[in-house]
């Protein structure tokens, strides 16, 4: 790039590699809940996801004869994949982690055009590909390990996600369970009462305490709000899609207990606060006027309370961010904010 | 819409919770002033020439009024204004008239500008300055400004009577701006610690001259010093009672300088878009403009130097000088001591001011300070990431990173609906870049791209007015020169027909 002639002379210490670390840095905690729930399959699955996400990135680079170090360094690609194995069952085949990895860096990001320019939320499509293409792996999660008679050790989790090999004398069956929203998704499609669901599912008897999807909701909640108080992320966003999943969820709630679960139900199983503050968040894909930062939250939280409520699948939150990325461009257009020294609604009905 | 507005609210609620300021956005970038603030203002030995530019204000050149070796006095008018709008000029110093011609000034296109060339003589013999009486009404305030070449001493260069309004009361407060927010540069700090009489009584001056009952003086509350100084002054100014002023320190926060910003913050008052701060019933002034202003009273002297911070870590002796207006950079740089040959200079501070190639360009009303600072590697440019830090930097609540993509791809309409000519190019934007990309480099690209389409757009219907008035005129003229005819003929037929009837009865007869 030429030389810049004309001021400011003063870059600020932020780069976008720093702004993708602390992201990283903030979901550290969930990444170590996960483990201790779960053992180490999601580290294996994170290794897959990074060395295929590496490649494909530096593969599309050179196609698209971009400079490979500065774009392979932005870390833009790491978040992508990071947050793709956090979706994905711990003990899933390691071909689903790769080709979620692949749809995600070479068909949602590079032919879009790369850093910046893609529509949609590259982890998002990459994790709808596999759910879409593989729904019966995708549907069978690992059952906590506190839940599980002999859990898999690290070695035999390596084996099976490789070779899809169990050791012998352990059944596939006595690993794996459905998570809370299955479960009660479930329950509900047969005629059970939400009560009955919880007092005879497996998963809700064992207490708080195993209850992974509660802590890895709370771990991801406290990464978030350190993300707002550095000033990553915007309240907007997270707000939005949380008050828009307590408004609904109470109010259903309220009308029909046994049918529809309550407010701390949906804000502490699945992917909540994965997406409140780390999906939805994304900046590229999101919109970006202040106003429209909440439309957005909004949105995403209804769909992903319609979906899980109404929908084929028991989370939703891929299928609902990816519906709000096409709306994103439209919401910006229609929330220009205010401009200092202008009238209270003018600007506001701009295209 | 009533949830953008909540949105705002809240924003603005968490921003004056967290930085206590009352405008939108802003960034706090190092400072680094503390550097030029250990000696108090030094006066540096005359430069062997000083290069005066005709024009060094918003508005049309002064008009030379001296010719070449001609001798002047320091204070002598050298050029006047070309009116309505110019400013006049003064000579700085004794010496002779050596040159008037083109030459290299600090400007952001490296221009060339139609200076006077004034070589010292070194005896600084002045002219007879007589003082004036302190003006009592707009009109005696503005020919005060006018005739000592008084323009906005803080960086804009607009002449500062033409801010004066006419009537007196259509001002109730006048803001003096001691906020100097851009890093590096301390030259006010320094007046108003050692002048702090004048800038104090120069505001009541100018208050007491518009009819204003109010003086509201911010200063960014890093300068403690400055503020006391300032205080301690006001405490013994008792000549006009009706006059209620207030030091308000305010945070220390880019851009709280620019004048908008510090309007907003001090009176909670935002200035139309399409109007002034006098619609507001305000006037702003920089410190270094009331010191002046009390100068041209209580001495009769018009602006002859000023203060400028010589600073920047390529600089041995950073520090602030009063130089005389036409000084050379390399002059007062050379004197303050230059560590590092490949420095790059700047005039103004590091957020909004201007490269200078050329070492040469003289120091003019508006300059208030050289910066030399080691080169720095360039930062990588990576593609927009829409995260809109930029916004929420803006002190104007632009859309930065919307027009940063209508800018690049040429759409002019699109940057008008978004109001990029409201843009004031602080540079918070491009400093808040986690993609280090130049935004402010677009967006002057883009209002020069939205003038010059509006400029040719309206000389087009100049063109095509201009056309069709051609056309109508011909169809007049045309018109005529058939009626014309016409008549004629009709005349002429009557003559004969007058001749055959004078001939007829002859005939008849």
């Amino acid at each position: 790039m030429n030389q810049i002639h004309s001021s400011p002379y003063n870059w600020g210490q932020q780069n976008v590699r720093k702004v993708m670390l602390q992201v990283q840095m903030a979901a550290t905690p969930a990444l170590f809940v996960h483990a201790y729930f779960f053992g180490i399959g999601i580290f294996v699955h994170i290794a897959i996801a990074l060395s295929v996400a590496f490649a494909a990135e530096a593969a599309m680079l050179y196609l698209r004869q971009k400079p490979i170090k500065p774009y392979l360094l932005d870390w833009s690609v790491v978040l992508t994949a990071i947050d793709i194995v956090f979706c994905l069952p711990p003990t899933s085949p390691w071909w689903i982690t790769a080709s979620a990895v692949l749809f995600a860096v070479i068909l949602a990001k590079h032919i879009f055009g790369g850093l910046g320019y893609n529509i949609f939320n590259p982890a998002m499509a990459g994790y709808a590909f596999v759910l879409i293409s593989f729904p019966a792996v995708m549907t069978v999660w690992h059952l906590p390990n506190a839940l599980v008679a002999n859990p898999l050790d690290a070695w035999q989790t390596i084996d099976y996600i490789f070779t899809n090999t169990l050791p012998n004398g352990v059944a596939l069956d006595a690993l794996t369970g459905a998570t809370p929203l299955e479960a009660a998704r479930t329950g509900l499609l047969n005629d059970q009462t939400l009560s009955a669901i919880f007092s005879h599912e497996l998963i809700f008897q064992s207490g708080q305490l195993a209850n992974s999807s509660f802590w890895l909701n709370m771990s991801f909640l406290l990464g978030g709000l350190w993300l707002l108080v550095k000033g990553i992320i915007r309240w907007q966003m997270p707000v939005g899609f949380l008050l828009a999943m307590v408004i609904l969820a109470s109010a259903f709630h309220a009308y029909d207990p046994e049918r529809y679960a309550g407010v701390l139900f949906h804000l502490f199983s699945g992917a909540t606060m994965l997406a409140a503050f780390f999906i939805i968040t994304d900046p590229v894909t999101g919109s970006t006027t202040p106003t429209g930062r909440l439309y957005f939250g909004l949105g995403a939280g209804v769909l992903v309370y319609v979906i899980r409520t109404w929908g084929g699948y028991a989370d939703a939150v891929a299928f609902a961010v990816l519906l709000m990325n096409m709306l994103a461009p439209w919401i910006d257009s229609m929330t220009v904010p205010r401009v200092y020294g202008h009238g209270q609604t003018k600007g506001n009905h701009h295209e | 819409m009533i949830i953008a507005k909540l949105v705002e609210k809240i924003d603005s609620f968490i921003h004056q919770l967290t930085e206590k300021v009352s405008f939108h956005g802003g960034v706090h970038p190092a400072q680094n002033k503390l550097m030029s603030t250990h000696q108090p203002i030094q006066t540096a030995p005359f430069a062997a020439q000083l290069i005066l530019p005709l024009n060094q204000h918003i508005g049309p050149e002064s008009v030379p009024l001296v010719q070449i070796g001609q001798q002047v006095l320091a204070g002598e008018l050298i050029a006047r204004c070309a009116p309505p709008l110019g400013v006049p000029l003064h000579a700085p110093t004794s010496g002779t008239i050596t040159d008037i011609g083109d030459y290299p000034i600090a400007h952001a296109s490296g221009i060339y500008s139609r200076c006077i060339v004034l070589t010292p003589d070194g005896l600084n013999q002045m002219a007879s300055f007589t003082p004036r009486s302190i003006p009592t009404s707009p009109q005696s305030l503005k020919a005060i400004l006018l005739h000592s070449g008084i323009i906005g001493m803080g960086g804009a260069g607009f002449p500062s009577f033409r801010k004066i309004a006419n009537k007196t009361g259509q001002i109730h407060t006048l803001i003096v701006n001691g906020a100097e927010c851009e890093p590096f540069i301390t030259c006010d700090d320094m007046l108003m610690r050692e002048r702090p009489t004048a800038i104090i009584e120069g505001a009541l001056m100018v208050a007491h001259a518009l009819g204003a009952t109010r003086v509201l003086v911010g200063i960014e509350d890093n300068k403690p010093e400055a503020a006391l100084a300032m205080k301690t002054v006001y405490q013994h100014a008792t000549q006009y009672p009706n006059i209620q002023l207030d030091i308000v320190p305010v945070p220390t926060i880019y851009p709280m300088g620019g004048a908008d910003q510090l309007i907003t913050q001090l009176t909670a008052k935002e200035v139309p878009s399409d109007g002034h701060s006098s619609d507001l019933g305000l006037i702003m002034f920089n410190v270094a403009t009331l010191a002046a202003v009390y100068d041209a009273v209580t001495v009769g002297n018009p602006v002859l130097n000023r203060v400028v911070t010589i600073t920047g870590f390529a600089i041995e002796h950073p520090c602030n000088v009063l130089a005389p207006i036409g000084t050379p950079f390399n002059h007062l740089v050379t004197w303050a001591g230059l560590k590092q040959q490949d420095a790059q200079w700047l005039m103004g501070g590091p957020m909004m001011g201007v490269p200078v190639t050329n070492f040469q360009s003289p120091v003019i009303k508006t300059t208030n300070c050289i910066l030399a600072n080691p080169p720095e590697p360039e930062a990588e440019t990576l593609p927009c990431i829409r995260c809109g830090a930029c916004m929420d930097a803006c002190p104007i609540h632009l859309l930065p990173q919307q027009l940063y993509w209508h800018a690049k791809a040429g759409e002019l309409e699109k940057l008008e609906a978004l109001h990029l000519k409201d843009c004031i190019e602080c540079g918070c934007c491009a400093y808040v870049c986690p993609s280090h990309i130049p935004l402010v480099q677009y967006y002057r690209h883009g209002k020069v791209a939205v003038r010059t389409a509006n400029n040719d757009k309206i000389a087009a219907q100049r063109a095509k007015q201009r056309h069709e008035n051609q056309l109508a005129r011909k169809a007049a003229e045309e018109q005529e020169r058939s009626n014309r005819l016409a008549a004629k003929r009709a005349a002429m037929m009557a003559a004969d027909e007058a001749a055959q009837a004078a001939e007829a009865p002859k005939e008849l007869r």
